[in-house]
């Protein structure tokens, strides 16, 4: 999106220099407050994605950002934290030059409990220095990279200190990581500790699915070309599946994990967010409210996962030991800081349907996330329907359906497949396919999505960011399974080897309904 | 080598990839044209040239004006692009720029049909035949009035052309460079109690290597505060009816910007490159002097072609800075 602008001076006294210049400045200027400052985010993705906007021209020209976190740190050791993360794992480079020199003045670190209100008063210091002395006109983006439990604690100790919106004299937004609440009463309670603090079109939930290339793509390709929409629909649509698959295991978030699970941690966002993005109807503009309003009434068109067929609607699974590219791997039970007897769930498979005019309640909406799988994979498939009569089929050929990938990750691009004729003197059929690559297609360097979200949550575009309704919404979906789930200790985990499909019940219920899962 | 020797060369290296001794696929979305006048220029080029073609998929063909004698030459490269090997036709030929139908002809036969052709004009004048037709073909046209023996004719010839065509997408790489001096002058006047000097500016200086980026520059400066032409000294008129004068101030190798500076009401506002710095930024008033330092953008040549002509298209900037351009520098 092409955004241009004008800088309206406080008295109203714009600088027309400004005036049809490309959108690069368009973020006002502001203090980014991290939160989490010394975690694995802040290093291995948002301070990369700082740096890199700066390098693109794509930051404020007047920012400043101060790191909060617990570590004893000094403004200088946060400096050499930073530069070694960017180094690391920006791919851009070692930093250095005049633009990392003033890239790292900018940065100052504030060390503290979340719950210290002198670290809040220390915070307000750094906040009044940058106004001062990088003109950031007291503006501050909040970014919370922290464990949830103490989100409400920080919104909280940001009030008292005034250092909230109704405070300070710029804006100031509050940006979240997930999850929202570990079910759908504390999140409604987060929510409304958050909601007294911050209006609500101050609050970016973070998805960082979203900020990635192919899912935006997804609305390009439905509402741009002539050729998708008309099909997408119960009438042409088979299925949806929609797949979040690791090669990875819990790492070091065992302590984490094992409190959420996958539902939680990847399904109740991620994947139906996701799964929206493919169901909604048309937005009737590009405007941030009329593209959530549509993802809003997908949820409330989910048909509720009814408790006495629950099983026939959702899947859960732990991986055992198993082997992934060569490499024996441990159980999840075997993982730093997980129970022995865990019986948090590593894979989750739900099937949803969406009663509505598009859907008819008729397209089952597969979708599934887990740990330790047989290969990394996020893709979007659709399946279409068969053609109504085999005109070839006597001659024995295995007609495919036509599909449509949309590939998130680790490839990006979009693959679709269609029948044709295999060359010779029969007529046979065989599948083919088109496939568009990211970054080959465009020839360009795809972005991290967190690069795109930053910059949207500075320039106060909200339209990758979750709207409480739907954040609500989703864990109504997801909540008759994980009350279930929870009361209900498995009898067969660990269910599923490392590096493989995923556990057998997960096929069972797509073979109840004559389908398969795409292979990883 | 005739067309048809081309041609058929071309159908050989495609076979060749058939049978597995050419490892990748074949980029054949589009045509990258780069047409050279002078000896030895696509020699430096054509690397750039070339991880163009791998990294947009294209069929490269490089016109050489100044080859003299040499014969055509045919090869296929490869390389990496979006993690797949991608391998590319490159065809060059060396033409006679007075003969520029029967280039055109050429450039027609061997672009790959149906699919869109880029131009890459590097160094020729804008006022030929050879440039109307070749752009005839084109999809859209990077040109550069700096590498042009008489930039200010070069500019007035660009504004005939985008007056004759209005829509025809055709960049003049003189314009790219000085977008981040644009926003650099921006800069100098985003604070509030500073845009208000704008209506009394008397005088832009800039310093380049060539005219063409000092007097795009001046331009634009000048379009977005509603100047008109003052003659018939190169100079602007401020819809006030005041004077502003423009000057270009020979520094740096062509293409290269180094500084401007404006001067209003009794305060001196410049922005000019400075070692370590990057691009200082700095406003000196009754021998105040305030300043800091802003990070220069750098973009390779290379970047900035490739984005003009793969990327995004449009700025409506350009042709208005364009129009005022050729206006100041006619009269």
């Amino acid at each position: 999106m092409s955004i241009t602008t004008t800088v309206t001076t406080s008295d109203g006294q714009s600088n027309p220099l400004r005036a049809g210049l490309q959108s690069h400045r368009i973020a006002d200027p502001c203090t980014i407050v991290l939160f989490g400052a010394t975690g694995d985010l802040t290093k291995r993705m948002l301070m990369p994605a700082l740096y890199s906007l700066r390098l693109q021209d794509l930051l404020p020209s007047d920012f400043a950002i101060v790191g909060y976190s617990r570590s004893p740190w000094s403004d200088d050791q946060f400096r050499e934290a930073m530069k070694e993360g960017i180094a690391q794992f920006a791919q851009l480079g070692h930093p250095q030059g005049p633009v990392w020199d003033d890239f790292a003045r900018r940065l100052s670190y504030v060390s503290g409990d979340f719950d210290d209100v002198e670290c809040y008063r220390q915070l307000q210091h750094h906040l009044e220095t940058d106004l001062t002395e990088f003109n950031t006109h007291g503006n501050a983006l909040y970014y919370l990279a922290t464990p949830p439990v103490v989100f409400g604690e920080i919104v909280r100790h940001l009030d008292l200190a005034k250092l909230g919106p109704k405070d300070t004299r710029g804006w100031c937004r509050l940006v979240i990581e997930k999850p929202f609440g570990t079910d759908l009463t504390s999140a409604r309670a987060l929510q409304r500790e958050i909601e007294k603090v911050f209006p609500e079109k101050q609050i970016y939930r973070i998805d960082h699915y979203l900020g990635k290339e192919p899912v935006q793509d997804l609305m390009a390709l439905r509402f741009s070309n002539v050729i998708f929409e008309p099909l997408w629909n119960y009438r042409y649509i088979k299925s949806v599946q929609i797949t979040a698959a690791e090669t990875v295991g819990v790492e070091q978030r065992g302590g984490y994990y094992e409190r959420a699970g996958a539902l939680r941690d990847m399904l109740q966002n991620h994947v139906i967010n996701l799964m929206t993005l493919v169901a909604m109807e048309p937005p009737v503009s590009s405007d941030a409210d009329a593209l959530r309003d549509e993802k809003f009434k997908v949820l409330r068109a989910v048909r509720p996962i009814p408790s006495d067929r629950l099983d026939h609607h959702a899947v859960r699974g732990q991986y055992a030991r198993g082997e992934i590219a060569g490499a024996a791997v441990a159980a999840y039970r075997e993982e730093p800081d997980v129970d022995v007897e865990s019986s948090t769930e590593t894979y989750a498979a739900l099937k949803l349907i969406v009663d509505n005019w598009r859907w008819g309640g008729q397209v089952p909406f597969y979708l599934r996330s887990g740990k330790r799988l047989k290969r990394k994979n996020s893709e979007i498939a659709i399946a279409f329907r068969s053609v109504p009569h085999r005109l070839f089929g006597e001659l024995g050929d295995q007609f495919e359906t036509n599909s449509l990938v949309v590939k998130i990750q680790p490839e990006e691009g979009i693959s679709l497949s269609f029948n044709a004729k295999y060359p010779g003197q029969a007529m046979h059929i065989r599948s083919v396919s088109m496939d568009f690559a990211y970054g080959q297609g465009f020839g360009v360097k795809i972005a991290p999505a967190y690069e795109r979200l930053l910059a949207d949550a500075m320039r106060d575009d909200a339209t990758l960011f979750t709207r409480w309704d739907a954040v609500e919404a989703a864990w109504e979906v997801v909540m008759p399974v994980l009350e279930r789930w929870q009361s209900e200790r498995p009898a067969d985990f660990p269910n599923y080897a490392a590096g493989s499909q995923g556990p057998p019940a997960a096929d069972a219920l797509l073979a109840a309904d004559g389908d398969s899962w795409r292979q990883l | 080598m005739s067309v048809e020797t081309i041609v058929a060369e071309l159908h050989r290296l495609r076979e060749t990839q058939s049978e597995g001794r050419v490892m990748g696929a074949t980029a054949s979305t589009s045509t990258l044209v780069v047409c050279a006048a002078g000896a030895g220029e696509l020699a430096v080029l054509s690397e750039s040239a070339r991880r163009m073609a791998i990294a947009h998929g294209a069929r490269l063909l490089l016109l050489d004006a100044g080859a003299g004698g040499s014969a055509a030459r045919v090869c296929a490269f490869c390389g990496r692009a979006g993690g797949e090997t991608v391998c590319c036709e490159e065809i060059a030929l060396p033409i006679d720029a007075g003969r520029p139908a029967s280039v055109i002809a050429d450039v027609e036969e061997l672009a790959l049909p149906g699919l869109p052709c880029y131009l890459w004009w590097v160094g020729g004048e804008l006022d030929g035949a050879l440039l109307r037709g070749l752009g005839a073909l084109a999809r859209r046209i990077v040109v550069d009035t700096s590498r042009c023996s008489d930039p200010a004719a070069s500019l007035v010839a660009l504004d005939a052309i985008l007056s004759r065509q209005p829509h025809a997408q055709l960049w003049d790489l003189a314009w790219l460079r000085v977008a981040p001096w644009r926003e650099m002058a921006a800069r100098l006047f985003d604070d509030p109690t500073r845009a208000g000097a704008l209506t009394h500016i008397e005088a832009i200086e800039v310093e380049s290597g060539s005219l063409a980026e000092a007097a795009l520059l001046a331009a634009w400066i000048g379009v977005q505060l509603n100047y008109e032409i003052s003659e018939p000294a190169r100079s602007f008129r401020t819809g006030s009816g005041a004077t502003v004068t423009f000057s270009h101030l020979s520094g740096g190798a062509p293409g290269e910007v180094r500084m401007v500076r404006l001067h209003a009401a009794g305060a001196t506002y410049s922005a000019h490159v400075e070692g370590d710095c990057g691009v200082r930024l700095s406003v000196e008033s009754e021998g105040e002097r305030r300043s800091r330092c802003e990070p220069m953008l750098e973009r390779s040549l290379e970047d900035v072609v490739a984005g003009a002509l793969f990327g995004l298209g449009g700025d409506p900037g350009f042709s208005r800075a364009l129009g005022l351009t050729a206006r100041l520098l006619r009269a």
